[in-house]
Protein backbone atom coordinates (compact mmCIF):
# COMPACT_ATOMS: atom_id res chain seq x y z
CA UNK A 1 0.00 0.00 0.00
CA UNK A 2 2.92 2.32 0.61
CA UNK A 3 3.98 1.91 -3.00
CA UNK A 4 0.67 3.05 -4.05
CA UNK A 5 0.78 6.02 -2.02
CA UNK A 6 4.00 6.76 -3.41
CA UNK A 7 3.11 6.47 -7.19
CA UNK A 8 -0.58 8.43 -6.68
CA UNK A 9 1.65 11.44 -4.49
CA UNK A 10 4.56 11.89 -7.51
CA UNK A 11 1.10 11.43 -10.09
CA UNK A 12 -0.86 14.51 -8.06
CA UNK A 13 2.29 16.30 -7.88
CA UNK A 14 3.35 15.59 -11.93
CA UNK A 15 -0.46 17.37 -12.43
CA UNK A 16 -0.42 19.95 -10.37
CA UNK A 17 2.81 21.51 -11.51
CA UNK A 18 1.89 20.94 -14.95
CA UNK A 19 -1.29 22.97 -14.22
CA UNK A 20 0.55 25.63 -12.61
CA UNK A 21 3.28 25.93 -15.63
CA UNK A 22 0.29 26.10 -18.28
CA UNK A 23 -1.49 28.57 -15.69
CA UNK A 24 2.08 30.88 -15.96
CA UNK A 25 2.25 30.35 -19.86
CA UNK A 26 -1.49 31.62 -20.16
CA UNK A 27 -0.38 34.54 -18.02
CA UNK A 28 2.08 35.56 -18.54
CA UNK A 29 1.96 35.16 -22.65
CA UNK A 30 -1.28 35.89 -23.12
CA UNK A 31 -2.58 38.65 -25.83
CA UNK A 32 -4.65 41.12 -24.11
CA UNK A 33 -7.91 42.27 -26.08
CA UNK A 34 -5.48 46.13 -25.93
CA UNK A 35 -2.50 43.89 -27.85
CA UNK A 36 -4.92 42.67 -30.59
CA UNK A 37 -6.50 45.62 -30.81
CA UNK A 38 -3.56 47.45 -31.66
CA UNK A 39 -2.12 45.06 -33.71
CA UNK A 40 -5.39 44.74 -35.75
CA UNK A 41 -4.97 48.71 -36.20
CA UNK A 42 -1.63 48.50 -37.78
CA UNK A 43 -2.40 45.58 -40.47
CA UNK A 44 -5.36 47.78 -41.36
CA UNK A 45 -3.64 51.16 -41.95
CA UNK A 46 -0.40 49.21 -43.12
CA UNK A 47 -2.21 46.55 -44.94
CA UNK A 48 0.45 44.07 -44.26
CA UNK A 49 0.15 40.54 -42.61
CA UNK A 50 3.72 39.58 -43.08
CA UNK A 51 5.58 38.88 -39.71
CA UNK A 52 9.29 40.32 -39.80
CA UNK A 53 10.66 36.98 -39.56
CA UNK A 54 13.05 37.56 -42.59
CA UNK A 55 14.95 40.94 -43.51
CA UNK A 56 17.73 39.90 -45.60
CA UNK A 57 16.04 38.43 -48.74
CA UNK A 58 12.61 40.45 -49.74
CA UNK A 59 11.93 37.40 -52.23
CA UNK A 60 11.64 35.24 -49.70
CA UNK A 61 8.80 36.95 -47.75
CA UNK A 62 5.50 36.49 -48.07
CA UNK A 63 4.04 36.16 -52.07
CA UNK A 64 1.59 39.30 -51.86
CA UNK A 65 4.55 41.70 -50.70
CA UNK A 66 7.22 39.80 -52.71
CA UNK A 67 7.91 38.92 -56.38
CA UNK A 68 6.04 35.89 -58.13
CA UNK A 69 8.73 33.41 -59.77
CA UNK A 70 11.05 34.39 -57.55
CA UNK A 71 13.67 32.06 -58.90
CA UNK A 72 13.64 33.78 -61.52
CA UNK A 73 14.22 36.82 -59.77
CA UNK A 74 17.45 35.54 -58.26
CA UNK A 75 18.94 34.49 -61.73
CA UNK A 76 17.36 32.08 -64.46
CA UNK A 77 19.43 29.05 -63.56
CA UNK A 78 18.89 29.82 -59.84
CA UNK A 79 17.26 26.57 -57.55
CA UNK A 80 14.41 27.53 -55.48
CA UNK A 81 15.74 29.08 -52.05
CA UNK A 82 14.11 26.37 -49.19
CA UNK A 83 10.27 27.97 -48.20
CA UNK A 84 10.21 30.40 -50.68
CA UNK A 85 7.83 27.63 -52.96
CA UNK A 86 5.50 27.20 -50.56
CA UNK A 87 4.89 30.33 -49.75
CA UNK A 88 3.00 31.63 -52.95
CA UNK A 89 -0.64 29.93 -53.33
CA UNK A 90 -1.68 30.97 -56.72
CA UNK A 91 -5.01 33.80 -56.41
CA UNK A 92 -8.10 31.67 -56.93
CA UNK A 93 -9.23 34.61 -59.60
CA UNK A 94 -6.03 33.96 -61.90
CA UNK A 95 -7.23 30.50 -62.43
CA UNK A 96 -10.52 31.43 -63.72
CA UNK A 97 -10.82 31.10 -67.36
CA UNK A 98 -13.10 33.24 -69.42
CA UNK A 99 -15.71 30.18 -69.46
CA UNK A 100 -16.29 30.23 -66.14
CA UNK A 101 -16.72 34.15 -66.62
CA UNK A 102 -19.69 33.28 -69.07
CA UNK A 103 -21.10 30.31 -67.05
CA UNK B 1 -8.15 -2.66 -6.96
CA UNK B 2 -6.29 -5.78 -6.43
CA UNK B 3 -4.76 -6.06 -9.76
CA UNK B 4 -4.35 -2.47 -9.32
CA UNK B 5 -2.32 -2.62 -6.67
CA UNK B 6 -0.30 -5.91 -7.79
CA UNK B 7 0.60 -3.84 -11.31
CA UNK B 8 2.28 -0.83 -8.93
CA UNK B 9 3.90 -3.40 -7.34
CA UNK B 10 5.28 -4.75 -10.43
CA UNK B 11 6.76 -1.20 -11.63
CA UNK B 12 8.17 -1.00 -8.47
CA UNK B 13 10.12 -4.57 -8.94
CA UNK B 14 11.11 -3.28 -12.85
CA UNK B 15 11.99 0.02 -11.81
CA UNK B 16 15.15 0.57 -13.52
CA UNK B 17 13.50 -0.11 -16.93
CA UNK B 18 10.00 1.19 -16.29
CA UNK B 19 12.40 4.41 -15.36
CA UNK B 20 14.22 4.04 -18.77
CA UNK B 21 10.76 3.93 -20.31
CA UNK B 22 9.44 6.79 -18.65
CA UNK B 23 12.38 9.19 -19.78
CA UNK B 24 12.20 7.97 -22.86
CA UNK B 25 8.44 8.65 -23.54
CA UNK B 26 8.37 11.80 -21.69
CA UNK B 27 11.31 13.23 -23.94
CA UNK B 28 9.29 11.88 -27.38
CA UNK B 29 5.85 13.31 -25.75
CA UNK B 30 7.43 17.23 -25.24
CA UNK B 31 9.44 17.22 -28.38
CA UNK B 32 5.91 16.33 -30.23
CA UNK B 33 3.78 18.65 -28.32
CA UNK B 34 6.50 21.27 -28.56
CA UNK B 35 6.19 21.60 -31.90
CA UNK B 36 2.75 22.09 -32.22
CA UNK B 37 2.38 24.55 -29.89
CA UNK B 38 5.15 26.77 -31.48
CA UNK B 39 3.54 26.43 -34.96
CA UNK B 40 0.12 27.01 -33.54
CA UNK B 41 1.59 29.90 -31.32
CA UNK B 42 2.84 31.68 -34.34
CA UNK B 43 -0.48 30.62 -36.91
CA UNK B 44 -2.59 32.19 -34.33
CA UNK B 45 -0.74 35.46 -33.80
CA UNK B 46 -0.73 35.51 -37.70
CA UNK B 47 -4.65 34.72 -37.13
CA UNK B 48 -5.30 37.40 -35.40
CA UNK B 49 -4.33 40.36 -37.39
CA UNK B 50 -5.97 38.22 -40.67
CA UNK B 51 -9.86 39.83 -40.44
CA UNK B 52 -8.28 43.40 -40.67
CA UNK B 53 -6.51 42.96 -43.75
CA UNK B 54 -7.29 43.97 -46.95
CA UNK B 55 -9.85 41.63 -49.21
CA UNK B 56 -8.58 42.31 -52.42
CA UNK B 57 -4.69 43.14 -53.49
CA UNK B 58 -4.12 44.45 -57.20
CA UNK B 59 -0.88 44.43 -58.68
CA UNK B 60 0.38 44.96 -62.05
CA UNK B 61 2.66 42.23 -63.50
CA UNK B 62 4.77 42.78 -66.90
CA UNK B 63 7.09 40.36 -67.75
CA UNK B 64 6.75 37.83 -64.75
CA UNK B 65 8.16 41.28 -62.86
CA UNK B 66 5.99 43.98 -60.33
CA UNK B 67 5.56 47.39 -61.79
CA UNK B 68 4.01 49.75 -60.52
CA UNK B 69 0.20 50.41 -61.74
CA UNK B 70 -1.60 53.33 -62.72
CA UNK B 71 -3.58 55.47 -60.44
CA UNK B 72 -6.28 56.29 -62.78
CA UNK B 73 -7.33 52.20 -62.72
CA UNK B 74 -8.61 53.44 -59.45
CA UNK B 75 -12.18 54.99 -60.87
CA UNK B 76 -12.49 52.51 -63.04
CA UNK B 77 -12.42 49.93 -60.12
CA UNK B 78 -14.86 52.05 -58.01
CA UNK B 79 -17.26 51.99 -60.31
CA UNK B 80 -17.17 48.06 -60.16
CA UNK B 81 -20.71 46.91 -58.23
CA UNK B 82 -20.09 45.29 -54.59
CA UNK B 83 -16.48 47.27 -54.14
CA UNK B 84 -16.83 49.42 -51.15
CA UNK B 85 -13.49 50.96 -51.08
CA UNK B 86 -10.43 51.52 -53.39
CA UNK B 87 -6.78 53.22 -52.32
CA UNK B 88 -3.43 52.92 -53.58
CA UNK B 89 -0.39 51.89 -51.74
CA UNK B 90 3.09 53.15 -51.90
CA UNK B 91 5.66 50.56 -49.88
CA UNK B 92 8.58 48.98 -51.13
CA UNK B 93 12.08 47.35 -49.65
CA UNK B 94 14.52 49.70 -48.59
CA UNK B 95 18.19 48.14 -48.26
CA UNK B 96 20.42 49.08 -45.70
CA UNK B 97 23.57 47.98 -46.76
CA UNK B 98 25.41 49.00 -43.41
CA UNK B 99 23.46 46.01 -41.69
CA UNK B 100 23.00 43.62 -44.74
CA UNK B 101 18.72 44.16 -43.65
CA UNK B 102 16.13 45.05 -46.22
CA UNK B 103 13.48 47.57 -44.43
CA UNK B 104 10.21 47.59 -45.38
CA UNK B 105 9.13 51.45 -46.08
CA UNK B 106 5.13 52.26 -45.94
CA UNK B 107 3.81 55.57 -47.30
CA UNK B 108 0.62 56.72 -45.76
CA UNK B 109 -1.35 59.59 -46.92
CA UNK B 110 -0.02 62.62 -43.70
CA UNK B 111 -3.35 64.81 -44.71
CA UNK B 112 -5.72 61.93 -43.46
CA UNK B 113 -6.78 62.63 -39.91
CA UNK B 114 -7.90 58.94 -39.70
CA UNK B 115 -4.14 57.82 -40.40
CA UNK B 116 -3.00 60.27 -37.91
CA UNK B 117 -4.99 59.04 -35.53
CA UNK B 118 -4.25 55.61 -35.57
CA UNK B 119 -0.82 56.02 -36.07
CA UNK B 120 -1.49 57.44 -31.86
CA UNK B 121 -2.69 54.55 -31.13
CA UNK B 122 -0.19 51.84 -32.29
CA UNK B 123 3.11 54.06 -32.24
CA UNK B 124 5.26 56.21 -29.65
CA UNK B 125 4.93 59.45 -31.23
CA UNK B 126 8.02 61.89 -29.81
CA UNK B 127 6.88 64.93 -31.53
CA UNK B 128 3.69 65.43 -32.37
CA UNK B 129 4.49 66.49 -36.59
CA UNK B 130 3.64 63.76 -39.17
CA UNK B 131 4.73 65.13 -42.09
CA UNK B 132 7.16 64.82 -44.72
CA UNK B 133 10.64 63.84 -44.18
CA UNK B 134 9.74 62.49 -40.73
CA UNK B 135 9.70 58.53 -40.30
CA UNK B 136 8.53 55.85 -37.19
CA UNK B 137 10.36 53.28 -36.91
CA UNK B 138 9.93 49.80 -35.61
CA UNK B 139 11.56 48.11 -32.71
CA UNK B 140 14.24 46.41 -34.35
CA UNK B 141 14.88 49.21 -37.21
CA UNK B 142 14.99 52.12 -34.11
CA UNK B 143 17.32 50.12 -32.26
CA UNK B 144 20.07 49.06 -34.98
CA UNK B 145 19.55 52.79 -35.67
CA UNK B 146 20.35 54.06 -32.23
CA UNK B 147 23.37 51.67 -32.35
CA UNK B 148 24.60 53.42 -34.89
CA UNK B 149 24.00 56.76 -33.90
CA UNK B 150 20.76 57.83 -36.39
CA UNK B 151 19.01 58.80 -32.93
CA UNK B 152 16.70 62.00 -34.19
CA UNK B 153 18.24 62.04 -37.92
CA UNK B 154 18.50 59.38 -40.57
CA UNK B 155 19.92 59.56 -43.59
CA UNK B 156 18.03 57.63 -46.52
CA UNK B 157 19.48 57.15 -50.26
CA UNK B 158 17.22 57.67 -53.12
CA UNK B 159 17.04 55.78 -56.32
CA UNK B 160 19.25 58.74 -58.08
CA UNK B 161 22.16 58.53 -55.07
CA UNK B 162 21.09 61.45 -53.47
CA UNK B 163 20.64 61.43 -50.07
CA UNK B 164 17.08 62.51 -48.07
CA UNK B 165 17.03 63.89 -44.32
CA UNK B 166 14.32 62.26 -42.23
CA UNK B 167 13.28 63.14 -38.96
CA UNK B 168 12.68 60.11 -36.39
CA UNK B 169 9.14 61.22 -34.79
CA UNK B 170 8.38 57.71 -33.18
CA UNK B 171 8.46 53.66 -32.76
CA UNK B 172 5.76 51.60 -32.95
CA UNK B 173 4.38 49.68 -29.67
CA UNK B 174 5.47 46.36 -28.30
CA UNK B 175 2.08 44.55 -29.23
CA UNK B 176 2.92 44.96 -32.63
CA UNK B 177 6.50 43.49 -32.57
CA UNK B 178 6.32 40.56 -34.89
CA UNK B 179 4.39 42.71 -37.64
CA UNK B 180 6.22 45.81 -37.68
CA UNK B 181 9.76 45.11 -36.62
CA UNK B 182 11.32 46.01 -39.74
CA UNK B 183 8.80 48.57 -40.96
CA UNK B 184 9.44 52.51 -41.33
CA UNK B 185 6.37 54.85 -41.57
CA UNK B 186 6.76 57.81 -43.47
CA UNK B 187 4.37 60.23 -45.76
CA UNK B 188 3.37 59.24 -49.16
CA UNK B 189 5.54 62.02 -50.86
CA UNK B 190 8.33 60.87 -49.09
CA UNK B 191 7.91 56.96 -50.00
CA UNK B 192 7.30 58.62 -53.38
CA UNK B 193 11.18 59.77 -53.47
CA UNK B 194 12.23 56.62 -51.74
CA UNK B 195 10.79 53.86 -53.64
CA UNK B 196 10.85 56.27 -56.55
CA UNK B 197 7.08 56.34 -57.44
CA UNK B 198 5.88 59.15 -59.65
CA UNK B 199 2.39 60.65 -58.47
CA UNK B 200 0.48 58.78 -62.00
CA UNK B 201 1.50 55.43 -59.98
CA UNK B 202 1.35 53.42 -57.51
CA UNK B 203 2.88 49.95 -55.98
CA UNK B 204 -0.62 48.67 -55.81
CA UNK B 205 -4.51 49.01 -55.69
CA UNK B 206 -6.29 47.66 -52.16
CA UNK B 207 -9.77 47.17 -52.68
CA UNK B 208 -12.64 46.95 -49.77
CA UNK B 209 -15.91 45.16 -50.99
CA UNK B 210 -19.11 44.66 -49.16
CA UNK B 211 -19.82 41.42 -48.68
CA UNK B 212 -17.21 38.46 -48.87
CA UNK B 213 -19.47 36.26 -50.77
CA UNK B 214 -18.71 38.48 -53.61
CA UNK B 215 -14.65 38.08 -53.43
CA UNK B 216 -14.64 35.71 -56.32
CA UNK B 217 -16.78 37.78 -58.86
CA UNK B 218 -15.45 41.25 -57.98
CA UNK B 219 -11.71 39.41 -58.03
CA UNK B 220 -12.70 38.11 -61.77
CA UNK B 221 -13.97 41.43 -62.84
CA UNK B 222 -10.92 43.31 -62.01
CA UNK B 223 -8.69 40.77 -63.44
CA UNK B 224 -11.15 40.89 -66.96
CA UNK B 225 -10.63 44.81 -67.22
CA UNK B 226 -7.24 44.52 -66.74
CA UNK B 227 -5.58 41.50 -67.78
CA UNK B 228 -2.13 42.73 -66.78
CA UNK B 229 -2.45 42.27 -62.94
CA UNK B 230 -2.34 39.59 -60.75
CA UNK B 231 -5.26 39.18 -57.71
CA UNK B 232 -4.12 38.42 -54.27
CA UNK B 233 -7.45 38.11 -52.11
CA UNK B 234 -7.56 38.01 -47.98
CA UNK B 235 -8.56 34.07 -48.27
CA UNK B 236 -4.91 33.46 -50.38
CA UNK B 237 -2.67 35.09 -48.01
CA UNK B 238 -3.81 32.72 -45.09
CA UNK B 239 -3.76 29.79 -47.10
CA UNK B 240 -0.11 30.81 -47.86
CA UNK B 241 0.75 31.16 -44.14
CA UNK B 242 -0.92 27.65 -43.55
CA UNK B 243 1.13 26.16 -46.09
CA UNK B 244 4.10 27.53 -44.93
CA UNK B 245 3.43 26.65 -41.30
CA UNK B 246 1.88 23.29 -42.43
CA UNK B 247 5.27 22.59 -44.70
CA UNK B 248 7.11 23.12 -41.38
CA UNK B 249 5.67 21.10 -39.08
CA UNK B 250 5.13 18.38 -41.87
CA UNK B 251 9.25 18.63 -42.66
CA UNK B 252 10.12 18.60 -38.88
CA UNK B 253 7.64 15.38 -37.90
CA UNK B 254 8.65 13.31 -40.90
CA UNK B 255 12.37 13.60 -39.54
CA UNK B 256 11.05 12.80 -36.06
CA UNK B 257 9.31 9.96 -37.16
CA UNK B 258 12.33 8.26 -37.75
CA UNK B 259 13.16 8.68 -33.50
CA UNK B 260 9.38 7.43 -32.91
CA UNK B 261 10.05 4.34 -34.83
CA UNK B 262 13.25 3.55 -33.19
CA UNK B 263 11.89 4.32 -30.07
CA UNK B 264 9.29 1.55 -30.80
CA UNK B 265 11.24 -0.48 -32.37
CA UNK B 266 13.66 -0.70 -28.80
CA UNK B 267 11.01 -0.49 -26.51
CA UNK B 268 9.11 -3.64 -28.21
CA UNK B 269 12.55 -5.18 -27.97
CA UNK B 270 12.76 -4.71 -24.48
CA UNK B 271 9.77 -6.02 -23.30
CA UNK B 272 9.36 -8.65 -25.77
CA UNK B 273 12.35 -10.28 -24.67
CA UNK B 274 11.02 -10.78 -21.26
CA UNK B 275 13.65 -12.12 -18.62
CA UNK B 276 13.70 -15.74 -17.37
CA UNK B 277 12.40 -14.04 -14.08
CA UNK B 278 9.42 -11.76 -15.87
CA UNK B 279 8.28 -14.83 -17.72
CA UNK B 280 8.72 -17.11 -14.32
CA UNK B 281 6.22 -14.94 -12.58
CA UNK B 282 3.64 -14.86 -15.60
CA UNK B 283 4.07 -18.50 -15.42
CA UNK B 284 3.43 -19.04 -11.67
CA UNK B 285 0.74 -16.76 -11.37
CA UNK B 286 -0.67 -18.89 -14.44
CA UNK B 287 -0.25 -22.30 -12.06
CA UNK B 288 -2.14 -20.72 -9.43
CA UNK B 289 -4.67 -19.61 -11.02
CA UNK B 290 -4.84 -16.43 -13.27
CA UNK B 291 -6.51 -16.55 -16.23
CA UNK B 292 -4.89 -14.76 -19.46
CA UNK B 293 -7.26 -11.36 -19.17
CA UNK B 294 -5.97 -10.74 -15.52
CA UNK B 295 -2.16 -11.38 -17.34
CA UNK B 296 -3.19 -8.76 -19.76
CA UNK B 297 -5.11 -6.66 -17.14
CA UNK B 298 -1.89 -6.04 -15.17
CA UNK B 299 0.08 -5.28 -18.32
CA UNK B 300 -2.32 -2.87 -19.29
CA UNK B 301 -2.71 -0.95 -15.82
CA UNK B 302 1.34 -0.50 -16.14
CA UNK B 303 1.34 0.32 -19.09
CA UNK B 304 -1.56 2.86 -18.59
CA UNK B 305 0.26 3.96 -15.56
CA UNK B 306 3.77 5.12 -16.90
CA UNK B 307 2.17 6.20 -20.38
CA UNK B 308 -0.23 8.48 -17.95
CA UNK B 309 2.51 10.03 -15.90
CA UNK B 310 5.22 10.28 -18.86
CA UNK B 311 2.69 12.29 -21.25
CA UNK B 312 1.26 14.99 -18.00
CA UNK B 313 5.52 15.02 -17.51
CA UNK B 314 5.77 15.28 -21.25
CA UNK B 315 2.76 18.35 -21.29
CA UNK B 316 5.28 19.87 -18.29
CA UNK B 317 8.40 19.88 -20.38
CA UNK B 318 6.96 21.28 -23.29
CA UNK B 319 5.14 24.45 -21.65
CA UNK B 320 7.82 24.80 -19.35
CA UNK B 321 10.98 24.74 -22.33
CA UNK B 322 8.59 27.31 -24.80
CA UNK B 323 6.88 29.60 -21.97
CA UNK B 324 9.69 29.32 -19.74
CA UNK B 325 13.22 28.76 -21.22
CA UNK B 326 11.56 30.35 -24.10
CA UNK B 327 11.80 27.39 -26.37
CA UNK B 328 15.66 28.10 -27.42
CA UNK B 329 16.69 26.52 -30.79
CA UNK B 330 13.17 24.88 -31.84
CA UNK B 331 11.92 28.37 -32.54
CA UNK B 332 14.62 29.44 -35.01
CA UNK B 333 13.07 26.12 -37.47
CA UNK B 334 9.76 27.97 -37.62
CA UNK B 335 10.69 31.75 -37.03
CA UNK B 336 13.80 31.23 -39.58
CA UNK B 337 17.33 33.53 -39.13
CA UNK B 338 17.54 36.87 -39.66
CA UNK B 339 19.63 39.59 -38.35
CA UNK B 340 16.92 41.91 -37.59
CA UNK B 341 14.82 39.22 -35.76
CA UNK B 342 12.44 40.36 -33.36
CA UNK B 343 12.51 38.50 -29.47
CA UNK B 344 9.10 38.04 -30.17
CA UNK B 345 6.71 36.44 -27.44
CA UNK B 346 5.12 33.74 -28.27
CA UNK B 347 1.29 33.75 -27.94
CA UNK B 348 -0.09 31.18 -25.24
CA UNK B 349 -1.59 28.16 -27.18
CA UNK B 350 -3.12 25.29 -26.17
CA UNK B 351 -5.71 22.80 -28.36
CA UNK B 352 -6.92 19.42 -27.09
CA UNK B 353 -6.46 18.26 -30.64
CA UNK B 354 -3.19 18.72 -30.40
CA UNK B 355 -3.18 16.70 -27.06
CA UNK B 356 -4.86 14.17 -28.27
CA UNK B 357 -3.10 13.41 -31.34
CA UNK B 358 0.21 13.09 -29.17
CA UNK B 359 -1.44 11.07 -26.67
CA UNK B 360 -2.61 8.57 -28.99
CA UNK B 361 0.86 8.33 -31.19
CA UNK B 362 2.53 7.69 -27.93
CA UNK B 363 0.89 6.40 -25.17
CA UNK B 364 -1.67 4.41 -26.68
CA UNK B 365 1.01 2.52 -29.38
CA UNK B 366 3.03 2.01 -26.08
CA UNK B 367 0.45 0.05 -24.31
CA UNK B 368 0.27 -2.05 -27.23
CA UNK B 369 3.63 -2.66 -27.71
CA UNK B 370 3.12 -4.06 -23.87
CA UNK B 371 0.12 -5.82 -24.23
CA UNK B 372 1.00 -8.25 -27.38
CA UNK B 373 4.44 -9.93 -25.63
CA UNK B 374 2.71 -10.55 -22.48
CA UNK B 375 -0.31 -11.53 -24.25
CA UNK B 376 2.25 -14.28 -26.17
CA UNK B 377 3.96 -15.39 -23.16
CA UNK B 378 0.14 -15.92 -20.90
CA UNK B 379 -1.05 -18.06 -23.77
CA UNK B 380 1.53 -20.68 -23.59
CA UNK B 381 1.27 -23.73 -21.74
CA UNK B 382 2.67 -23.00 -17.81
CA UNK B 383 4.65 -25.84 -18.00
CA UNK B 384 6.21 -24.56 -20.96
CA UNK B 385 6.56 -21.06 -19.11
CA UNK B 386 8.14 -22.54 -15.95
CA UNK B 387 10.78 -24.44 -17.75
Amino acid sequence: MKKFYIMIAYMFFIVLITFFIIRYSYNKNNLTVENIIIKNKFTEITGFSDLSFVNEADYIRHGSVSYINSVFFAGPDTGEIFSSGFMFQPSKSLSITNCDIKK
Amino acid sequence: MKFFLFAVNGLWVRKHKNLFVYFILTLLVSILLSVNIIAGSIEKELNLTMKSLTDIIVQKIASDKQRDIPVDRLDKIIEIAGVENVFTRVWGYYYFDFAGVNFTLIGLDSFDESYKNSLNKIAEIFSDNFKDNSIILGEEVYKLFKRIGYEKIAYFRKTNGEYLKLEIIGKFRFPTYLESSDTIVTTLNTARQLVDVSDEYATDIVVKISNPKELITISTKIKKMFPDVRIITKEDIKLSYQNIFDFKKGFFISMFFIVIITFFIIVFDKLSGFTGEEKKEIGILRAVGWKISDIIKVRIYESFIIGCISFVSGVFLSYFYIYFLKAPYVRDIFSGFSKLKPEFILPFYLNFQDLITVFLLTVVIYIFATIIPAWKIASLDVEEIIK
